[in-house]
């Protein structure tokens, strides 16, 4: 049977649905284009799944468009998991032998350009107790982030933090959006046993933490430890700390991941409150109501364009608010910000912006 | 006349003539393209899209352009080459109004959406054609103001697409439809010239009134000038009981007629009342799936089965109905279901609303109220206006699972002056009762007359034979309507599925209206089969 036929009612009620979710999706916002709309991908799911259309490489390419940020199953009255019905969809083009996208773009098992427990604070052991797990190709590729994170446990007292070999792996999420299940599996069953008996594993990436407190247990790999993003590790550390506040007109950018998927809005806001001179500005669509930057679902890759377009919207909107800087504590969403932004506005990771204050000017 | 070209030119051709205007990656003939682009949400297709057709009438491709300037270039390549042009916004039409059937060329006009100004003095907006209603209106609210259109299709329809069909919103009563907030356009040709409509003296003929409702046969909205409103300081809606639905007519007519002017002002028929008062108590999704049309025809079982007396066929047959929640089953007796709902014993909902000052809405509240109560009608508190409020979207939410029924739903919006509303609402009741479930609600009011709004469910079989009762079910109830001097259309627009019965409607005027298009659009090219009939394509 195919994965898709589990869900053919979850398919008719989106194909026969006059779009009502159209105006919360980033990708059909930048694209203009009804093919791309969550209606408009249901649809094309819905009709693979009658015989209607067939599943071509050409049909399993629009697959790909959607990021998964579940903006419309936000505005969805029956709250629909297009996000699942997609990557499923994926998955089952993957299965039929349909990949317009080849495998390898997705497996991320680069080596980190410099150990950053080489060059930063030596905090590595080979089975700690709480583990810090970057769990995104880009924390892995260029460590700066994380040797701040280690910095930051250095100056504010936190002796247990500490990378090990499981420091080094993605966690699979793009393998997971893209419909490599299986591939998907076997990275889950490595990481999990990586991690070995770490009792609290700390995740820098938002879909990382996705990935490791929502997809594992989906594929029997559920970790034992329990699984906190940096934000949530950091905010009790912070307490009582010596800051010297950054100054200058900060905004914030929900990732998908953190505010939609878990609900997180408080916390990443708070620690920001403890180390800016002012507030935080808020972006016009924030929280649940967050604008996507493309940085997630694959997105980047399969459809870079698409995604560039989305983070220059969050640009714009950055601009409009009068930032002159804007973080987010995703580093998924920190490379194509920045590459958007260019010389017209700074983007960065919190951890960069927490670093700065904690550390001041060894920063 | 009026004869769109049905030749072509080889698609190699045609689309390197398009990407030369838009780029390659703005020009597609990829199936998924293809299918989606094919629909819009006209009922009939969605028909046959469930009998296994989604890609009926497919275009030749469907181009995306960014600005006005590869707009007019689209359309000067598709006039040099006499290829049919159909102009896009949301799709979210119920009339097959941006359906090609033609074939040709889709032209999505999304990537058109900015607001180029927001005039703080004059209290003026002006944005481009594409831009979704949501967006528009979030804008504006973000900068203190507020269109007052807000039609059920906020979410997923265009302001061009709300201009090219003289769309109503649900605030209406107040703010008027579309038509009354829009100043000027901008519109491209079918030569692909540019008019601009604020360049003529407002002494002269209207041509924004012109282009207005004209549904992509006379050109291609790009931009628009319209009147916003400062956002409402204040708001009170509330809800009001009328033993008859005529008892609920005539107060609604009191009240606009004593000057007051509600932003809403809906009177519900007895049963579309057990449907909106399901909604009031509904959480969440549950709305969409225990309440609403399903949920009521639960409790119209309910009712006559336990009522005394009560037995035979059709009453067992709807019984098992009930008991499995099968509404496609009670639909296939609509006659039955009709006749039941006709007779339950319910009130008749009103919901009014105001916005405003604070002052001015107490005022008003306070005065129409006491209008109400005058014409016999019950306070059923203010929880049931902010109820209706909160949920008024929900119901566009339901459409789908009634599909899921096998059943088919579909909703007509027609209009005419009060001293003939009753016949009106019989007339259009009697001609569909034998062929599909029906009810309605009264809104849209002014000081002259209402607009009625029908919603009838059917029962779905293969997708020939619905197709062929979704006919007949139109026929009967637009000469209903003809024969009871109601409008054809009041704010969905026309498109395919009414353009036959605009010719009765406007009887010689056809000529006139055929002179206007033949200046206008000389080869036919724009949105060809649609708003009146031409020489081909109007068979959908």
């Amino acid at each position: 049977m195919s994965r898709l036929s589990p869900l053919h009612d979850a398919l008719t009620l989106c194909t026969f649905c006059p779009s009502l979710c159209h105006h919360a999706c980033p990708v059909a916002a930048v694209e203009g284009r009804d093919t791309v709309t969550p209606w408009g991908l249901v649809s094309l799911v819905h009709h693979i799944e009658t015989g209607s259309v067939r599943l071509t490489d050409d049909v399993a390419h629009t697959l790909y468009r959607c990021s998964g940020c579940r903006a419309c199953t936000e505005a969805c009255l029956h709250g629909q998991d297009v996000e699942g019905i997609l990557f499923t969809a994926r998955a089952e083009a993957v299965a039929r032998g349909r990949r317009p996208h080849a495998r390898e773009r997705f497996q991320h098992d680069q080596a980190p350009r410099d150990p950053w427990w080489e060059t930063g604070p030596a905090r590595f052991h080979p089975d700690p107790t709480v583990l810090l797990l970057p769990g995104h190709r880009d924390l892995v590729s260029d460590a700066t982030a994380v040797r701040k994170t280690l910095r930051l446990c250095e100056r504010l007292d936190e002796a247990e933090l500490a990378c090990a070999d499981a420091s080094l792996l993605d966690v699979g999420y793009d393998l997971w959006a893209a419909g490599y299940r299986d591939e998907f599996a076997l990275r889950a069953e490595r990481l999990r046993q990586a991690v070995g008996d770490a009792a609290v594993v700390v995740v820098m990436s938002a879909e990382a933490l996705y990935a490791l407190k929502v997809i594992y247990p989906q594929v029997n790999q559920a970790l034992a430890a329990q699984v906190l993003h940096v934000s949530d590790f950091l905010l009790p550390l912070l307490s009582g700390a010596v800051v010297s506040r950054v100054g200058g007109a900060v905004g914030y950018h929900d990732s998908c991941h953190l505010a939609r998927h878990f609900g997180v809005f408080d916390v990443p806001r708070e620690l920001l409150r403890r180390v800016l001179e002012r507030p935080p500005i808020e972006l016009r669509q924030r929280e649940a109501d967050t604008f996507c930057c493309g940085g997630t679902g694959c997105l980047g890759i399969t459809a870079p364009q698409t995604a560039a377009a989305m983070s220059e919207e969050v640009v714009q909107m950055a601009l409009e608010a009068g930032c002159e800087r804007l973080v987010t504590f995703a580093p998924e969403c920190v490379g194509g910000l920045r590459a958007a932004a260019g010389e017209r506005l700074r983007v960065d990771g919190a951890i960069t912006l927490i670093d700065e204050a904690v550390a001041g000017d060894e920063a | 006349m009026l004869r769109p070209a049905v030749t072509r030119l080889p698609q190699a051709h045609l689309i390197a003539g398009l990407a030369a205007i838009v780029g390659p990656t703005r020009v597609s003939t990829e199936l998924p393209d293809l299918v989606a682009y094919s629909a819009d949400f006209w009922p009939k297709l969605q028909i046959w899209k469930l009998g296994g057709d989604p890609e009926r009438y497919p275009p030749d491709c469907v181009v995306w352009p960014s600005t006005e300037a590869e707009v007019q270039g689209v359309v000067s390549f598709c006039a040099e080459h006499a290829i049919p042009l159909i102009p896009y916004g949301g799709g979210s039409g119920v009339c097959g109004g941006t359906v090609p059937i033609s074939g040709g060329v889709v032209v999505d006009l999304k990537r058109l959406r900015s607001i180029v100004a927001i005039d703080r003095d004059s209290h003026t907006v002006t944005a481009e054609g594409g831009i979704l209603g949501q967006h528009l209106e979030d804008r504006l609210a973000a900068a203190g103001f507020t269109l007052g259109h807000f039609p059920s299709s906020i979410m997923c329809s265009t302001l061009g697409g709300w201009l090219a069909t003289r769309s109503g919103g649900q605030f209406s009563s107040r703010y008027g439809k579309i038509e009354d907030m829009v100043l000027s356009l901008r519109v491209v040709l079918a030569d692909g010239s540019v008019l601009d409509t604020a360049d003529r003296s407002t002494g002269d003929p209207d041509w924004t009134q012109l282009l207005v409702g004209s549904e992509g046969t006379l050109g291609f909205i790009t931009q628009a000038t319209l009147r916003v409103h400062a956002a409402p300081a204040s708001r009170h809606f509330r809800g009001f009981k009328f033993h008859t639905l005529y008892d609920g007519l005539t107060a609604m007519r009191l009240v606009m007629q004593a000057g007051l002017e509600p932003v809403v002002l809906r009177l519900y028929d007895p049963f579309d009342s057990m449907v909106a008062l399901g909604k009031q108590d509904a959480p969440g999704d549950g709305a969409a799936e225990a309440h609403g049309m399903r949920g009521a025809i639960e409790r119209l079982s309910h009712w006559a089965t336990t009522r005394p007396g009560a037995a035979g066929g059709f009453t067992r047959r709807l019984r098992r109905a009930a008991r499995t929640k099968a509404i496609a089953a009670a639909l296939s007796v609509p006659s039955v279901v009709n006749k039941l709902a006709q007779a339950v014993p319910s009130q008749c909902l009103l919901i009014i609303g105001f916005e405003g000052p604070d002052e001015a809405v107490q005022r008003s509240a306070w005065r129409s109220r006491q209008i109400l109560l005058d014409a016999d009608g019950t306070d059923a508190g203010s929880h049931v206006g902010e109820t209706w409020l909160a949920k008024r979207h929900a119901v566009s939410f339901k459409q789908a699972r009634i599909y899921q029924t096998g059943s088919f739903v579909d909703t007509m919006e027609v209009a005419t002056t009060w001293d003939r509303l009753p016949q009106l609402y019989e007339s259009v009741r009697r001609a569909v009762s034998p062929h599909a479930f029906i009810m309605a609600h009264f809104s849209h009011a002014y000081r002259e007359g209402c607009s009625i709004y029908f919603t009838f469910a059917a029962h779905r079989s293969n997708a020939e034979r619905s197709a062929g009762l979704y006919d007949t079910i139109w026929d009967a109830a637009l000469l209903a309507t003809q024969a009871a001097g109601g409008t054809t259309s009041h704010h969905h627009g026309v498109g395919i599925s009414k353009k036959h019965a605009m010719v009765a409607e406007h009887g010689e005027m056809l000529r006139a209206w055929r002179a206007l298009k033949d200046a206008m659009d000389p080869q036919g090219i724009l949105n060809p089969g649609k708003l009146f009939p031409d020489n081909a394509g109007g068979g959908a």
